[in-house]
């Protein structure tokens, strides 16, 4: 795996909020949200990155995006640090990186037509040339049509809403895109057909994804790598078939022991964890995952466990593989 | 709204009887009815007036005639300068509509802006705007007024700019609220995200959204700065007497409460009329645009 091939990476990338209380507003503690973040995603792949409520897996998302500032670490686009940049070399950044939120209805403004949001996006980045024509090429890519341009987002269904989402995306003929729980919105047939879409698109246009989600589903169905993130830790890495079928992690396990077996008679069982993630506000000096861990060791209580490679690109920060 | 929007071809109708819904709320309600007739009126009066009267009629003294009660050739008597009351309060209609409604406007504009901007950028801009508006907020309004149009001077530009001062801080403050709530939807992450910049957001997107709620604070002012102007007027802050404005008929007729009691009553009466008319009104127009307040 040479560099160039590698679109974007995080080298323990880092993001607390901080607390603040009291009279003078001082900060007085932090959420440490993520803590280590660190991971390759090469150019026209899927990266999945999962992890339940709280594990920090969305927040990553918004530093790539630069919409939050990361407290350490450091990301690469294309080999170039990201974390600095201001004013144009940031909106020319942006203009490359694009995020679908989660929420489509949310994420749109409610008293704007389409035609409006998407034009004025491009408008924005001064795309030149004739902007509806783009917009109704846009559309179509999406599967919508060009009558779409003249609604509004509350007039469109779910799935529309969601496509028009990923066209207004599209707009800035981006190489990146973060889909944050692309498909947790929606109905199960729709979720579908967006997966679909995204797929299609990174087939024709070569897009490359970080797909955030906690639906291993999703995950199965459109990644070709997958991360394990928990409560700000990335815990396990690998290609999602080796992850799938050869997990390491205990929280990795427990995590698939949750997905249901779309066969009949298939004998499934579950690893139910006890507890919850422990307390975001103090820092994890031992492994996190520790105070639920099934398979906990001794050690586990005294030191932070080291990082393995298991095999050739599945890695794992555990205990129990040393 | 997901629900009752999933058919798009039909939200057509849907939003035809979204409207008859809100006339129906509208004229439903017969203190509102009555509100909008006394606005209507009163309008119509400002529009019109002078063409009904002779608008020279302030001008027109005539000692001879002074103090006169109503009668059929003035039906609301005549005043110490011998002016007709009735042709008077047909062309005070102009001063005291337009003024409540400038200050309205342009208090409403200020004070969007600056609880826009304040709300959006806060830190130490937010700051600021606020500690001025706390500054304005600390003062009873009228007293306020009285001491800004003082120091000004007596006209009527002076009433109008002492009332704007005033009244634009609740405008900031409610629109910082409003700005702040909107701030935090998803959709200004979006347009983050796609590299719109702040002003973009701020002024095609988060104003828009947040600006609603103060078409319904301002329609429900514009009784009670008609009624704070003729107020100032009253006490003789407001225009010269050659300038036939509620408040100031009031304050001319106020020595002859016992000689000519009609020249205190009837202006009184108009004032108290019109401003009940715009606050029916405002009461009608904040049902029916916000659905929360609903019965």
């Amino acid at each position: 795996m040479s560099d160039s091939d590698i679109a974007l990476r995080l080298e323990g990338l880092q993001k607390w909020f901080p607390i603040t209380g009291g009279l003078l507003q001082k900060t007085v503690g932090y959420v440490y949200a993520v803590d280590d973040a660190t991971f390759d995603i090469k150019k026209g792949e899927t990266v999945a990155l999962v992890g339940e409520s709280g594990s920090g897996k969305s927040t990553v998302g918004l530093v790539i995006n630069q919409l939050e500032r990361a407290t350490g670490g450091r990301i690469f686009y294309n080999g170039k640090e990201i974390s600095n940049l201001k004013g144009k070399d940031l909106n020319a950044y942006r203009s490359k990186i694009q995020m679908v939120f989660q929420d489509p209805q949310a994420s749109m403004d409610p008293r704007m037509r389409l035609k409006d949001a998407i034009i004025e996006v491009m408008k924005a980045h001064r795309i030149e040339g004739d902007v509806y024509k783009k917009a109704v090429e846009i559309m179509e890519r999406v599967g919508l049509s060009e009558e779409h341009l003249y609604r509004y987002p509350h007039e469109l269904s779910g799935g529309q809403r969601q496509r028009a989402v990923i066209a207004r995306a599209l707009s800035l003929n981006p190489e990146f895109i973060i889909l944050d729980e692309p498909t947790a919105s929606l109905d199960v047939s729709v979720q579908a057909q967006v997966l679909e879409l995204l797929r299609e698109l990174q087939r024709k246009y070569g897009y490359t994804y970080l797909l955030i989600t906690h639906n291993l589903a999703v995950v199965r169905y459109i990644s070709s790598r997958t991360v394990v993130m928990y409560r700000g830790f990335w815990v396990e890495k690998s290609t999602t078939k080796r992850l799938f079928k050869s997990a390491a992690h205990p929280y990795t396990l427990a995590l698939l022991s949750s997905v249901p077996i779309p066969e009949p008679g298939a004998v499934k069982r579950d690893i139910i964890l006890q507890g919850e993630p422990s307390n975001p506000t103090k820092r994890a000096t031992l492994c996190p995952f520790a105070e639920r861990c099934p398979l906990i060791m001794p050690i586990c209580k005294e030191k932070m466990p080291p990082i393995r490679e298991l095999e050739q690109d599945h890695f794992v920060r555990c205990w129990l593989e040393h | 709204m997901t629900s009752t929007n999933r058919n798009s071809s039909r939200t057509g109708s849907l939003k035809y009887k979204e409207f008859r819904y809100s006339l129906h709320l509208l004229f439903s309600n017969k203190l509102v009815v009555f509100g909008m007739c006394i606005v209507l009126f009163f309008s119509t009066l400002a529009i019109i007036g002078p063409l009904l009267v002779d608008p020279n009629e302030p001008m027109n003294v005539n000692f001879k005639n002074d103090l006169l009660p109503p009668s059929w050739e003035h039906p609301f008597g005549t005043d110490d300068l011998g002016r007709d009351v009735f042709k008077l309060v047909i062309l005070g209609a102009r001063y005291d509509l337009s003024i409540s409604l400038l200050v309205v406007a342009i208090a409403a504009i200020v004070g969007i802006f600056v609880g826009a901007v304040s709300g959006y950028v806060g830190g130490k801009v937010d700051e600021l705007f606020m500690r001025i508006v706390d500054i304005l907020f600390a003062f009873p309004g009228l007293i306020l007024a009285m001491a800004i149009s003082m120091v000004l001077g007596r006209s009527f530009l002076n009433l109008f700019l002492s009332l704007v001062l005033v009244w634009w801080t609740s405008y900031a403050r409610f629109m910082r609220g409003q700005v702040l709530a909107e701030r935090e939807k998803l959709y200004v992450k979006a347009s983050k995200s796609l590299g719109l910049s702040n002003f973009r957001t701020l002024f095609r997107h988060v104003l828009p959204n947040a600006v609603f709620p103060m078409i319904i604070l301002a329609t429900m002012d514009i009784g009670s700065v008609m009624l704070s102007a003729a107020g100032l007027s009253f006490i003789g802050l407001g225009p010269s007497p050659f300038e036939p404005e509620w408040g100031t008929l009031v304050n001319r007729g106020a020595p002859y409460l016992f000689m000519a009691p009609w020249l205190i009553s009837i202006p009184g009466v108009t004032i108290l009329l019109a401003s009940l008319g715009f606050n029916l009104m405002g009461d009608g127009i904040r049902d029916v645009l916000d659905p929360r307040l609903r019965r």
